[in-house]
């Protein structure tokens, strides 16, 4: 019994029957349930992980494709599903009354679409799990109960429901012009997107995915949300959700629209996300915010990664994506109680010794200090945009740069406050211990990625190999039998 | 001049979508699945209602997450509604009572009907649902210090949204995909037919309409406590 | 046929423009639940009965219901039982 379809149905199945436990003193199985759900779903994928030979198709209901809905196992997708269940677990939410109880079914839901946008190999069913997660945010976005809260998750539904039209008429528009859903089935009729109509329906498809991607013009949300939400929930969205919002466009990407106007179009919206961002997060006077504007940067940069043609560029963006799930995680969990101005900070160090530490360590791996992952992520994409060679790209390359440097503005700023003398005794809390533990798992994490620099380069090496051979991906679902006409 | 400001980004994305659709070849469009679907669903999955066999069948999955789309909006608007305070208020007027006494049974039959249906004609799960939260809803209207017992409805929104998982899985333990259809599909048109499409669409019709009834008993209740 | 569709399209652009103009917040959601009507029987014209369905079921009666509701929480309108409840008071 080890269907990958699980890690999306357990779930769901878990925050279907989670709001029972609120009543006649099931509180201990509640408390229990999430957690062992999403630990069964990350073994499963984990045990799937490493019996992996080739890539498979699912044909869920067991209607074969192009009919029917599949799912896509390869190594891409299970390496982001896998992130899924962990990120989840790690960030999960406690307590037992019944605000805490909706909370974490929220939290299942997100997990359990989160999980099946990185498996689907449907536009169609993309769109629906894109949906759940996004309405699932919502909720979380408006955990914390309090004004700001409700205003930005608000704020966030707005914008996102635009985008969740937008891309639903993009959908039209390609169903119009081909016939069909099935990835693999469009990539088999891909030419007949390749026209200025094809254009407009990626653009709408950017546009509505951008939302959770924090995409350059559909990102406005994103400080506000961040600012008002419990840190947890900023860590989930930021870290987690982004990351398979952007696995959605690179598959579309790649499968769909493999022209060359879609690449420029994600090179443009990204450089312009990294210019924004970073400048936006200059100015920014308060933790969380810079943050969330910094997020917002970082993102640019896997997308200018994924716009790379070829292998390289898909593992660059692989690697800037993780490295950046990994390192906002951590950062916005030891920002949980530092929210407010950054100047309040000061002494912040005294307080908590290894929380300012940590905090060091996963900017400067942010920032790309050479022994940390971060430099290779980096590394990585400059090399890749300058062998790429364009003018749009050298430029592309130049904006990265410009943004590190403001990066390490910043980031310094932060990082001097926290190791300046405290004022009038007044020191900021110490972090939570639940907080702490976990930003100690993730710099475990981000050492052991920066010691074993070789295997990973060589995973990634076969990853990259099969996940941009679009022959393998089509002949693998249809078998050769798609429907032309 | 914000009105002003809002038409004109209305005009400009209506005439982008025109553009944009513009030329396109209305009448004749590729419809690859659509017919292959067309052809194959009578045999394949045996209900009489094509819209049923893509909903159930093709795109089960995707029925599966407009399930929990509508559950987690549920579950948000609980949220944010926080814990549902007393009712209170008077019993409505003498037209309302007897109109709610008067259409309450025939709505439940017609939401029975739509979701027992959905298979043979059209309507179905999300349909009959909806007419059935609305059926129970209506006599809290009348007598508003009658209220629905909440426990019960979440006992039977999650009961009904994990046999519908429960179906799913127990293909998938018989070593089929997850979310094929069980059972004989019995002759095209019958009552019984079309294996376990029936009894997806009662969970689907119990799980909405529960949600929806708790969802209006949440929104219609007191929010400034006793008055 | 045609003429049917025809006062159908005025039917629902006339309600349409009357949820922008009115001032009554209520009737404005009755004239909502209006246009999702007149959708709902241009979809049973062309041949959806199943959309039809939908959008009768859930654009005319559910989501109208809401937003009375809704209305009525931030006490922007008044349910029929609250206006009873005022007469009782009265």
């Amino acid at each position: 019994m080890t269907d990958v379809t699980l890690a999306v149905v357990l779930p769901l199945l878990g925050a279907f029957l989670l709001p029972l436990t609120a009543h006649r003193g099931l509180h201990w199985l509640g408390m229990l349930l999430g957690p062992a759900l999403l630990a069964l779903a990350a073994l499963l994928l984990f045990a799937t992980w490493t019996a992996f030979e080739s890539p498979y198709a699912i044909a869920l209901g067991g209607f074969a494709p192009p009919l029917g809905i599949t799912f896509y196992v390869d190594l891409l997708g299970l390496l982001f599903a896998l992130a899924v269940p962990l990120t989840s677990l790690l960030l999960w939410p406690g307590g037992s009354d019944e605000a805490a109880i909706r909370q974490q079914s929220l939290t299942l839901l997100l997990a359990a679409a989160l999980t099946g946008m990185a498996l689907s190999g449907d536009l169609f069913n993309l769109y629906v799990f894109y949906e759940l997660a996004a309405v699932a945010s919502y909720g979380l976005a408006a955990s914390s109960a309090t004004g700001p809260a409700f205003v930005a998750a608000f704020r966030f539904l707005l914008i996102s429901a635009l985008g969740s039209v937008v891309t639903l008429l993009g959908i039209a528009l390609i169903y119009f012009k081909t016939g069909t859903l099935n990835l693999a089935h469009l990539a088999t009729l891909s030419e007949r997107l390749a026209d200025p109509q094809g254009l407009a329906a990626f653009a709408m498809l950017l546009i509505g995915f951008g939302v959770k991607a924090e995409l350059f013009p559909v990102n406005a949300w994103v400080p506000e949300v961040y600012a008002a939400t419990g840190k947890r929930v900023a860590a989930l969205l930021a870290g987690l959700a982004s990351k398979l919002a952007v696995l959605a466009v690179v598959r579309i990407l790649l499968l769909v629209f493999p022209h060359d106007e879609a690449r420029q179009l994600l090179l443009l919206l990204g450089t312009l996300g990294v210019l924004s961002g970073e400048l936006a997060a200059w100015q920014a006077r308060d933790v969380t915010r810079m943050l969330a504007w910094s997020s917002i940067g970082q993102l640019g940069v896997v997308l200018v990664a994924f716009s790379l043609p070829g292998k390289a560029g898909l593992i660059a963006g692989v690697t800037v994506a993780m490295h950046h799930l990994v390192v906002k995680s951590a950062l916005f969990l030891l920002a949980d109680r530092w929210g407010g101005a950054v100047d309040r900070l000061k002494g912040a160090a005294t307080a908590s010794p290894l929380g300012a530490a940590l905090f060091v360590l996963f900017a400067l791996s942010l920032l790309g200090l050479p022994p940390l992952p971060g430099f290779w992520s980096k590394y990585l994409v400059l090399s890749g945009l300058a062998e790429a060679g364009s003018g749009m790209q050298h430029l592309a390359l130049g904006v990265i740069l410009l943004g590190t440097v403001i990066e390490g503005g910043y980031l310094l700023r932060i990082i001097t406050r926290l190791y300046a003398a405290p004022e009038r005794d007044i020191v900021p809390p110490a972090h939570r211990f639940p907080n702490l533990f976990a930003s100690g798992l993730l710099a475990l994490l981000l050492v052991a990625g920066a010691i074993l620099i070789d295997p990973l380069w060589q995973g990634l090496n076969t990853l990259a190999a099969s996940a941009t051979d679009t022959q393998v991906y089509v002949q693998t679902v249809l078998g050769g039998k798609g429907i032309t006409r | 001049m914000r009105n002003i400001a809002t038409l004109l980004l209305l005009g400009g994305l209506s005439f982008l979508l025109l553009v944009i659709t513009g030329g396109l070849l209305f009448g004749n469009p590729p419809m690859l699945i659509g017919q292959g679907i067309q052809q194959a669903a009578p045999t394949e999955v045996g209900a009489a209602n094509i819209v049923t066999a893509v909903v159930l069948g093709y795109r089960g999955l995707d029925t599966l997450g407009e399930l929990s789309i509508l559950f987690a909006a549920a579950t948000a608007g609980g949220l944010v509604l926080g814990s549902t305070r007393g009712r209170s208020g008077r019993p409505g007027g003498f037209i309302l009572r007897t109109g709610v006494d008067l259409l309450f049974p025939l709505m439940l039959v017609a939401g029975l009907y739509v979701v027992m249906h959905g298979h043979l004609t059209p309507g179905g799960g999300f349909q009959g649902g909806v007419i059935l939260a609305a059926a129970f809803f209506l006599p809290l209207l009348a007598r508003p210090q009658e209220s629905l017992d909440h426990t019960w409805l979440s006992v039977i929104e999650a009961l009904a949204g994990s046999a519908f998982i429960a179906l799913g899985l127990a293909a998938l333990f018989e070593g089929r995909a997850f979310l094929t259809p069980l059972f004989d599909h019995g002759v095209l048109g019958a009552l019984v037919s079309s294996g376990s499409l029936p009894l997806l669409y009662l969970a689907v019709g119990l799980k909405v309409g529960a949600e929806l009834a708790s969802l209006l008993v949440r929104l219609s209740a007191d929010d400034e406590g006793a008055s | 046929m045609i003429w049917i569709a025809v006062m159908l399209v005025v039917l629902t652009l006339a309600a349409a423009l009357a949820v922008l103009l009115l001032e009554n917040l209520l009737a404005a959601v009755a004239a909502a639940s209006v246009v999702s009507l007149g959708v709902a029987v241009m979809f049973v014209i062309l041949q959806a009965p199943d959309v039809a369905m939908t959008e009768a079921v859930v654009g005319a009666g559910l989501s109208g219901l809401i937003l009375a509701l809704a209305l009525r929480r931030l006490g922007q309108a008044t349910l029929d039982i609250d206006a009873n409840e005022a007469e009782h008071d009265a």
